[in-house]
């Protein structure tokens, strides 16, 4: 009856964070957020992210959005949240701008079904489409010297809810499946404003986003030393359609995504992560032309995990990873086309355990370059997060 | 129960960080007009329409108040050269018996004799040409009706012995001096007692006049105050005497508008208009000399839209010395003539005094962008009134060109592309 009354609220909890956090899922964290269909967003707690993004083959990864396989074996109803802070540092033609960013980018949650089965469930960001540029100039209208902003802004994204299960093939191999279920809008709004008591010009538009996709995942664990995870996603299309009375359509190839990951113990107190992800966004490149195109992206990652340190009786993992990697879409802008943007970052962070791997806490910290002279922009940032996960066991 | 409230930490650090969610958040924004996609930048085009081209009426309706409404008297010399106006009063209600209390004991004294006393106004100033002002005070030998009196009139039918009131003794004689540190804007006649004694018998009243040629002074009501000695006390006691009518003459008459726009004035002139708004607007700048499609109004934004009025002289000393509130009020049931009624103030501004001079040129540019909205949005023609307010409040008239213009200022509409 316990265990029951503690699922329920879980849950309720869940259902809260979703409702009020849902909006801020995707808020914006970059100014390549303008290019192709948004900045792709991974969805991972902080323990990955301090990993160098490996979302996946982490030992005690219950809560994973990489791969539904993942909470084969879960213990007892699970739930995590995290919470992402962003600065960051653009420069562009001579110039500079920067900003800063809250979001939660990943809620998900995990119930054991019997012996062997499990459920997740969760929401997660996918695409950040939250951008602005602006300008200031002035006009000259009759003798009158008028003061003007100009601006274009883009505001939403995508997000996917995740159902998902996973079955347990004896101790050391689960294999999962999930739906995910697309979702989100986007409104952009192009105005100009005036200095003086003029009425503004603005004019809006916005859509939403609907689409369906799949994703199964194995993990296997040879020995308590070796994990090995991988996970595949794909199917359907992404449908954007204007929230007007003409409702036009407009459908976008869901890419293929490969995530696979292995961790192994290499010393007593000392792991070692490393995974890599592809996702096949080139197929949207002849729908994302007018806005400079699409190509596949993929990432190589890995990260250390060092678990020596105590706080008394609670373990105090400490992190260090790295990642390189190719974004899909452009720095989209106005005159020449600059070139396909790369990313890399330094991770690092730290964990805290509690109740006996009951409930965690970690925080990473990341700091990356995108971009370069050959893509027109290069931007720097901090990236900070933190995730708190509780195990109602 | 160790577990149960671990969860419970943990549903809390849950919730807390729900809170933070909403620390910072703010949309990462790139400046510079160089990265505006190419036709994205909004284009603001300015457009000046003629008269012909958004009017499709206009009526002037005069007569809403006269010289009897005015809460003023106006005191002229030959201003502008030409007009000249004398001030009119009457004091009435002198006392047949005065109540004196000594020791708390009133006494009722029919027999009484007047001081000296005094008769004062306040100039409005900033209605007023500058001073100083010579301002005299006669003693009137006509009887006059202020119904019916005008400088040549004096009674309906009976003309003044002197045209401007038959004057008698020159009573007394003020001078305005404007910002005076000591007496202000005020104005004090000082009156002979005989004079006084004078006035409380049967008497036509007074008469103000200025003597400094080029003057328009506009003044208050004029009050009498005046010491009374009762016979059987040695004492005196002031009594305000009420006054009774108090008018204006004026002289010459107010000058023909002929075409022109007129609006205040003594008879609160408006001019009623109707504007078209099926207006079709080019969508490049007219400057730039090309040929470019247009577009109908009513699919831009209007950012700006003004009335663009050019003042005209007014004659016969009848121009404002101040400026104008200007106010446009919707007209409903424009059919109705000069009786339609109005809607509250849309806009309003000002038009300075000096448009109406002769030999000066001006504009007034009233703001209409609101209005101007609503008239799109109904879709249909509008009728405005324009007018002087508070109405009957000013003596001076304002003429405008009948041919305004429209100036707009606006954008022409954003198409913002989605992914």
């Amino acid at each position: 009856m316990m265990r029951f009354m503690n699922s329920r609220c879980l849950l309720l909890v869940l259902v809260f964070l979703g409702i009020s956090a849902g909006p801020q899922v995707l808020s914006a964290q970059s100014l390549l957020a303008n290019g192709g269909l948004g900045l792709p967003v991974e969805p991972i707690d902080a323990r990955g992210a301090a990993l160098g993004g490996v979302g996946l083959a982490l030992p005690n990864n219950y809560l994973s959005w990489a791969n539904p396989a993942e909470s084969g074996g879960v213990p007892a109803p699970g739930l995590l949240a995290t919470f992402q802070f962003d600065q960051f540092s653009a420069q562009f033609r001579g110039r500079e701008d920067d900003g800063s960013t809250a979001r939660f980018p990943l809620l998900i949650g995990a119930f054991p079904l019997g012996s062997n089965w499990s459920l997740t469930f969760g929401y997660g960001g996918i695409l950040d489409q939250n951008w602005s540029i602006e300008r200031t100039d002035t006009l000259l209208l009759g003798s009158d010297s008028v003061p003007i902003t100009d601006r274009i802004s883009s505001t939403g994204g995508v997000a996917a809810w995740r159902l998902g299960g996973a079955y347990t093939l004896g101790s050391n191999l689960s294999v999962g499946a999930g739906l995910n279920a697309y979702t989100g809008s986007v409104e952009r709004i192009t105005g100009r404003r005036f200095g003086i008591n003029f009425t503004p010009a603005e004019s809006s538009t916005s859509s939403s986003y609907s689409g369906l996709g799949f994703i199964g995942g194995i993990r296997w664990t040879p020995s308590e030393a070796l994990t090995l995870s991988a996970a595949a996603s794909a199917g359907g299309t992404l449908t954007s359609e204007t929230d007007d009375s003409l409702s036009i359509a407009t459908e976008y190839d869901l890419p293929l995504r490969l995530d696979v990951g292995a961790s192994g113990r290499v010393g007593s107190n000392t792991l070692v992560a490393l995974g890599a992800s592809f996702a096949g966004w080139s197929t949207a490149n002849d729908a994302l032309a007018a806005m400079g195109g699409a190509r596949d992206s993929w990432s190589f990652k890995g990260g250390i995990e060092w678990d020596a340190i105590q706080l008394g009786s609670r373990p105090i993992p400490v992190r260090i990873g790295g990642r390189i990697g190719a974004l899909p879409f452009r720095w989209a802008t106005g005159g020449e086309q600059g070139d396909w943007v790369d990313e890399s970052a330094f991770t690092g962070g730290l964990g805290l355990i509690l109740a006996e791997g009951a409930a965690r806490a970690d925080f990473s910290v990341e700091r990356g370059t995108r971009g370069g002279d050959a893509a027109g922009i290069t931007e720097d940032y901090w990236r900070y997060m933190l995730s708190v996960s509780v195990l109602g066991r | 129960m160790s577990h149960i409230s671990t969860i419970h930490r943990g549903l809390g650090a849950l919730l807390l960080l729900g809170s933070l969610v909403g620390c910072a958040d703010e949309i990462p924004t790139a400046t510079g007009g160089d990265l505006f996609p190419e036709g994205t930048l909004p284009v603001t085009i300015e457009l000046i329409v003629p008269a012909s081209a958004f009017l499709t009426e206009d009526t002037v309706y005069t007569g809403y108040t006269s010289r009897r409404d005015a809460d003023f008297l106006l005191v002229a010399d030959h201003f502008d050269g030409v007009l000249s106006a004398h001030a009119l009063v009457r004091f009435t209600d002198f006392p047949d018996t005065v109540s004196v209390t000594v020791d708390g004991t009133t006494h009722k004294d029919t027999v009484f004799t007047y001081g000296a006393g005094q008769v004062t106004a306040v100039v409005d100033s900033i209605a007023s040409t500058e001073g100083p002002v010579l301002l005299r005070l006669w003693a009137l030998t006509q009887e006059w009706d202020e119904e019916f009196v005008t400088w040549e009139l004096a009674e309906e039918g009976v003309a003044w012995e002197e045209p401007g009131g038959t004057r008698g003794t020159l009573l007394s004689e003020t001078i305005w001096v404007p910002s005076d540190t000591v007496s202000g804007d005020s104005l004090t006649w000082e009156v002979d007692s005989l004079d006084v004694a004078r006035l409380s018998r049967e008497s036509p009243g007074l008469l103000v006049t200025s003597a400094t040629p080029g003057s328009r002074v506009q003044i208050s009501d004029l009050e009498l105050s005046v010491p009374v000695h009762p016979v059987s006390k040695d004492t005196a006691l002031v009594q305000e005497i009420s006054a009774g009518p108090q008018t204006f003459i004026v002289t010459p008459q107010p000058p023909e508008r002929g075409v022109a726009w007129e609006v205040g004035g003594l008879a609160s002139s408006r001019t009623v208009f109707t504007l078209d708004p099926e207006q079709e607007v080019p969508t490049c700048s007219p400057d730039s000399g090309a040929v470019c499609p247009t577009i109908p109004l009513s699919e831009v934004t209007l950012n700006a839209a003004s009335l663009i009025l050019e003042g005209v002289p007014v004659p016969n000393g009848y121009r404002p010395i101040h400026a104008l509130v200007l106010t446009l009020r919707r007209v409903f049931e424009p059919e109705i003539g000069a009786r339609a009624p109005l809607g509250s103030v849309v806009s309003v501004d000002s038009a300075a005094a000096s448009l109406f001079i002769s030999g000066s040129e001006g504009l007034v540019e009233l703001p209409v962008t609101q209005p101007l909205r609503a008239i799109l949005a109904s879709d249909s023609a509008a009728t405005m009134a324009l007018l002087a307010e508070p109405e009957g409040s000013t003596f001076g008239i304002g003429w405008f060109k009948p041919a305004p213009r429209l100036r707009l200022i606006y954008t022409l509409p954003l198409e913002p592309r989605l992914p």
